[in-house]
């Protein structure tokens, strides 16, 4: 009788557990650009990646918006990245992708740049337990530069929270494929996230072991033009980003 | 989302009606007020038939259009008149006692209080209500797709990836994949490094350019291969080869930045 008993409270706390396992969110938000209304600077691989890429995370999650090409207004995506900033509870995650043009200090919306400081200061008022970028985008390593001051510094330092995965380092150009179909750098993380970088094999895929995989699987395929940088505190290492 | 707007042009729409209702009643009211004044000026000890009424006050009222508004104001119904049959309709009751006392300045001074006693009368439920999380849910999970996207066809379309052997024994990466315009091909893994070399055609015959330098495979990757062929979104298992902590010249902790 008492052991059926224990079983009983067992089971209990194990859908306790689950329940609470579940409310744990994660929410992104992937935006893509193409078509910036001018065949000179036109791209044609970044609203695929954007679109892979929400495809690759609708395995992990249902929270996820996904804006391309003229809906990629700078007003857009911080209002909408606030919206999720604001919906995210102290338990839940906010993911961030980009793909398209970048020059320094900032990523090209389809209508005016979006400074990497406003991405951050938006990130930096949620409070969501992580924060993860992912920025497709030449000079995208210019980010880093911003890791000295301002508002990053004070979010990086301070709450340890957030982690970026940059395309290149802020001197380099970020490589769409066309005969990969996609940019080298989402590519690769497409390929690390569904697995690839599972280094373990125990199928969760964690920050250091994405970028090591996407590390070198850019690296290879570039012939070593192009290195992708992470800007992240050590505490963000072993966070899980997928889960399969 | 957007039950604001909705609600308010319901909430118009049935604002309206309902002037447009209480001017007929006005009118009709007004037109019964009418009559009883004729009436009585006529002298109370002339009953008319109550049709004979109402035919003669819109007569005298039809002129008088405009006056009709006041058939909110009356409140106190006369009790004289209430038992006259002309009062029997309930219209008519209500202006009765303004019309006879005033019956040319009250329309005028009140037609603008009427909607707003007309407003004040319950209206029908039109507002569904809103529940704030699914406001928000909408707002979190949406797809803004341009149609003017610029998604260029994949060149490369794979349909196999496998394992080739040579007449000498050897063994080498192999994917099958048909190009844009349906050529059946294949790019071969040469050296072993998970890089497709070469590119082949279905009879085995390697391609190569008009100056006969061998058509590469544009780096691409075994593991490319593999994502390639999946349909949908799934876990690709790692093989030894996929990684490397050799990074050539470069170090890792170069770009690591914390």
């Amino acid at each position: 009788m008492k052991l059926e008993m224990k079983k009983f409270l067992l089971l209990i706390l194990a859908v306790v557990f689950a329940a609470f396992s579940i409310n744990a969110r994660t929410f992104v938000l992937a935006t893509g650009v193409s078509n910036y209304g001018n065949d000179d600077v036109n791209l044609h691989q970044t609203t695929k990646d954007a679109k892979r890429f929400k495809e690759v995370m609708s395995t992990q999650t249902k929270d996820i918006t996904l804006l391309t090409s003229k809906n990629v207004t700078r007003a857009n995506v911080l209002e909408k990245l606030r919206a999720i900033c604001n919906r995210a509870q102290k338990d839940d995650r906010v993911i961030f992708f980009y793909s398209g043009h970048g020059m320094p200090g900032a990523i090209c919306g389809y209508d005016m740049p979006i400074s990497y400081d406003d991405i951050v200061g938006v990130l930096s008022t949620s409070a969501a337990k992580e924060k993860i970028a992912f920025i497709d985008a030449c000079h995208a390593g210019t980010m880093a530069k911003n890791a000295t001051d301002g508002s990053w510094t004070k979010s990086i330092k301070g709450k340890k929270d957030q982690a970026f995965f940059v395309s290149c380092r802020a001197d380099e150009y970020s490589v769409e494929s066309t005969i990969l179909g996609a940019g080298f750098f989402t590519q690769a993380l497409l390929k690390g996230l569904q697995g690839k970088s599972d280094k373990d094999g125990n199928k969760e895929i964690t920050v250091l072991e994405l970028f090591k995989y996407v590390y070198g699987d850019v690296l290879k395929r570039s012939k070593e033009k192009q290195h992708p940088q992470l800007i992240a505190p050590k505490e963000m290492y072993d966070v899980v980003v997928a889960k399969w | 989302m957007s039950t604001t707007p909705i609600n308010s042009a319901k909430g118009n729409t049935s604002d309206k009606k309902k002037t447009v209702a209480s001017h007929a009643a006005t009118a009709a009211a007004a037109a019964a007020a009418g009559a009883t004044a004729a009436a009585y000026a006529a002298g109370r000890t002339e009953q008319p038939e109550p049709e004979e009424a109402v035919a003669s006050a819109q007569e005298t009222q039809q002129p008088q259009q405009q006056p009709q508004q006041p058939a909110h104001a009356a409140v106190e119904p006369e009790p004289v008149i209430g038992e006259e049959p002309v009062v029997e309709v309930e219209e008519i009751d209500e202006p009765l006692v303004e019309v006879v006392d005033e019956p040319v300045e009250e329309p005028v001074e009140e037609p603008v209080e009427e909607p707003i006693e007309e407003v004040t009368e319950p209206q029908p439920p039109t507002d569904e209500p809103v529940n704030p999380d699914e406001v928000a849910e909408a707002i979190i999970s949406e797809e803004q797709i341009d149609p003017n996207d610029i998604d260029m066809a994949d060149v490369i379309n794979f349909d196999e990836i496998g394992t080739v052997y040579t007449v000498d024994g050897e063994s080498y990466t192999a994917a099958a994949f048909h190009d844009a315009d349906g050529n059946q091909l294949v790019m071969v893994d040469v050296d072993g490094d998970d890089v497709f070399d070469v590119i082949a055609d279905a009879d085995g015959n390697l391609l190569a350019d008009a100056d006969g330098n061998l058509i590469s495979a544009g780096d691409i990757t075994v593991d490319d291969a593999e994502l390639g062929l999946m349909d949908q979104p799934a876990y690709l298992a790692a093989n030894d080869s996929d990684m490397t902590d050799d990074f050539g010249a470069d170090s890792i902790m170069e770009d690591m930045i914390s």
